[in-house]
């Protein structure tokens, strides 16, 4: 009898140990601490960190979306820095997901990557968090002046603090695909379709045409969105927030929307979505001519999507009606409680701010880097790649696109003003009934319905 | 007497483990995010949380068009969807009872979708509908039973009714497999009886098989409601599949409650109180959903 109650009482003992070897991992007071203890426990989980690393190497870990994205960066970096006693580690963290993780880690004073990433549609919620460190502070004393002054808004905090570096300046433009160019719009050369497309009414005029003339197999642009996208993009430097707080949107959208009627009622617009499969596809298919894009979008859509038409040259790049402007970008900055940040910004200063960098960068993403400097080197613009002939699209890029573009000014609304932009654009695509004005109600409804404690003005 | 008191340590030491667990991994998350839906906690202010009683609630239920457009998204959804899926299941395994032959391959091969990832079921279903790629419209246009292709996942008109034909492909199976186990505790007897009466097979169906049947429909009926109110993978899913990064699909004809709620939590802005605000009030909904189906069906059984 006291053999089984030794017995019981044993097994008994080891499932409370192991469940709470289980919760173990988890500090359940940190949830519902204040701040301070909160910050507290995160100070105590990178304490962790260190312990781990202290075994081996230390790890400098990327939350990315961008996988692979710093191989040929991170290869070089370590060959030119024999010294560098530490790994470089990725974590996988979707973009739509990735504030989300960074709130709920740092809420929850878990796991929090040494270097952080900002997307342009998020990022000024992103910086509302007090993860990031000052990058013009000790140990970094970073030089603001050496970027370019339009990109400085882009990376800087409320309080005006610089806490990351852009990767990129991505000028954003029209892409076109030359034989559909050349045989619905008569030419392929650049400047003669700036010269065709000088106004939005341009576009709906040229594109009634190509429809016409393809027998209704040809449009303009892919899908509704595309347009909507890139007209919301030039508008990037009114902020969505006006001086009364609330959201000051309806300016920026009410000529989207007309533009988006007239363009359905003439058919210049196909019905893909963005970023669809067929949308992706449109890209190597015959059924729309122009895309909208990004320095970025060479080699992310053109060259993946279409590698036969690349290997061609069968691409061109233009300006757009409305000009050129921004579109997308990302910024690395440092975690405030990092036990690895010295080594952090030893790499991603080099990255992002070094000529070496620079030219890795240009040459694997064909990421031109928002630092002035590089750019008094005629090399560094220069450049062809095979997708687009033998036109000049670095320089192109660098010289005609960057240098007109204008601050961004970012908001925390930024992506649900963005959100309803697109689903309405969406909607106009296939509900031939809703006009402008109609199109203008669906918007105020949805964002309304989203950010129900301001007014939409 | 001395030993009896030794032993009664034992019940707790052997509840203890259940017990912990469930405060710490039930009890506690639930008590913190109800005090969390009565707090302004949001991730763009996430250092502080002020209490702010029952204001997230009333915001809820008389301010918030896109919660009750989710509450109708969901509705619509569910209450065309599930009596399919139930009549559906019913019928099915009522044939399934009299099969003999590969009885067991048949229910195996309707039970697969039940058990297929939600992600699959998205994809397959995205593809499905593409209008240009997709099967169905090239079916219907190769029939002739349409003339133009129909935008499926891209209107917000046709998007639901993918959805609900998603639900129905999923779920039936399930149901089948419950109305199998219920078939299976109605005595032989009453079907002997009704033949001598008689009675033919739809009359057998619904004079015996129907009411016998009455307290399995009471169980389905109940699961299908809590399960509707709770549908999210499938529509993201779909979304997702068409590579769509709108919210709640097209027109948000797809924003269900859950939808809603994880939006409002964890994407948009990441409002923790007013999400947890949301859950609470879907949990009360579906409370009072599930207590009126029950009493309907009960009183109709007295």
């Amino acid at each position: 009898m006291k053999n089984k109650q030794l017995l019981a009482g044993l097994l008994a003992g080891t499932m409370c140990v192991t469940l709470l070897m289980g919760c173990g991992g988890t500090d359940g007071g940190s949830s519902s601490a204040e701040t301070q203890k909160e910050s507290e426990t995160a100070v105590e989980n990178s304490d962790d960190t260190e312990k781990d690393n202290s075994s081996g190497k230390k790890k400098v870990v990327l939350w990315t979306w961008a996988t692979g994205q710093f191989d040929e960066v991170q290869k070089k970096y370590f060959e030119t820095h024999p010294d560098a006693d530490w790994e470089f580690e990725e974590v996988v963290v979707p973009s739509e997901d990735y504030l989300t993780k960074l709130q709920q880690g740092y809420a929850s004073g878990g796991d929090m990557p040494d270097l952080l990433m900002g997307e342009m549609t998020w990022r000024a919620s992103a910086f509302s968090l007090d993860i990031w460190e000052n990058l013009e502070e000790d140990p970094y004393n970073f030089d603001r002046s050496v970027l370019f002054d339009n990109v400085i808004s882009q990376v800087s905090n409320e309080k005006g603090e610089v806490v990351g570096v852009e990767n990129a300046v991505n000028p954003a433009f029209l892409m076109y695909k030359r034989d559909l160019a050349k045989e619905y719009l008569g030419t392929d050369d650049p400047k003669e379709l700036e010269g065709m497309f000088q106004s939005y009414d341009d576009y709906v005029t040229v594109g009634k045409e190509v429809y016409e003339k393809s027998g209704g197999k040809v449009h303009l642009f892919p899908g509704m969105q595309d347009v909507a996208n890139m007209m919301y993009m030039q508008q990037r430097d009114q902020n969505n927030v006006g001086d009364d707080g609330n959201l000051n949107v309806l300016s920026k959208v009410t000529p989207i929307f007309e533009t988006l009627q007239k363009m359905k009622e003439n058919n210049v617009c196909g019905d893909l979505t963005m970023y669809s499969t067929e949308w992706n596809n449109a890209f190597a298919g015959e059924s729309a001519i122009l895309f909208p894009g990004a320095s970025w979008s060479v080699t992310f859509w053109v060259e993946a999507y279409d590698p036969d038409g690349s290997a061609k040259g069968n691409w061109g790049m233009c300006t757009p009606a409305g000009g050129g402007f921004s579109w997308g970008g990302t910024c690395y900055g440092i975690y405030k409680n990092s036990d690895v940040k010295e080594e952090a910004w030893d790499f991603i200063s080099w990255a992002l701010l070094s000529e070496e960098g620079a030219q890795i960068m240009k040459e694997d993403s064909g990421f031109f880097l928002p630092v002035k400097s590089l750019y008094e080197d005629p090399e560094y613009t220069s450049g062809v790649r095979t997708s687009f002939g033998n036109q000049e699209i670095n320089k192109f890029m660098t010289e005609e696109i960057a240098p007109n573009i204008p601050p961004a000014s970012l908001s925390v609304y930024d992506k649900l003003v963005n959100d309803s932009v697109l689903m309405v654009a969406e909607m106009m695509g296939v509900d031939d009934s809703l006009t402008a004005d109609k199109a203008l109600t669906e918007f105020k409804n949805d964002l309304g319905g989203k950010a129900s404690d301001l007014e939409i003005e | 007497m001395k030993k009896k008191n030794s032993m009664a340590k034992w019940p707790f030491v052997f509840v203890g483990p259940f017990v912990v667990t469930y405060a710490l991994f039930y009890l506690y998350p639930m008590l913190f995010s109800f005090w969390i839906s009565m707090t302004d906690w949001t991730g763009l202010n996430i250092d502080h949380k002020n209490f702010i009683g029952l204001s997230n609630y009333v915001k809820v239920f008389t301010d918030d068009p896109m919660f009750w457009k989710s509450i109708w998204n969901t509705f619509r959804i569910m209450i065309i969807a599930m009596p399919l899926t139930i009549t559906a299941g019913l019928l099915m395994a009522v044939l399934m009872f009299h099969i003999i032959k590969c009885r067991q391959l048949v229910q195996t091969i309707n039970f697969l979708p039940y058990i297929t990832m939600p992600v699959a079921i998205g994809l397959i279903f995205a593809n499905m509908f593409n209008k240009n790629i997709g099967v169905v419209n090239m079916l219907l246009t190769k029939t002739g039973l349409l003339n133009e292709k129909i935008n499926w996942l891209g209107d917000s008109r046709y998007a639901f009714i993918v959805v609900i034909l998603m639900c129905m492909w999923k779920n039936f199976g399930y149901f089948m497999v419950i109305y199998l186990s219920g078939l299976s505790t109605i005595s032989g007897e009453y079907y002997d009886a009704a033949k001598v009466d008689g009675a033919n097979a739809v009359q057998r169906f619904f004079k015996i098989t129907l009411p016998l049947l009455r307290p399995i429909t009471v169980f389905v009926l109940v699961q299908g409601a809590i399960g509707g109110f709770q549908l999210f993978d499938e529509a993201k899913n779909l979304v997702s599949g068409t590579g769509s990064t709108i919210v709640g699909g097209p027109g948000r004809s797809l924003l269900t409650i859950v939808w809603y709620f994880y939006d409002t939590s964890f994407q948009n802005n990441s409002r923790y109180g007013y999400g947890a605000a949301i859950a609470f009030s879907m949990t009360l909904i579906i409370a009072i959903i599930s207590f009126i189906n029950m009493k309907m069906l009960n009183r109709k059984e007295e």
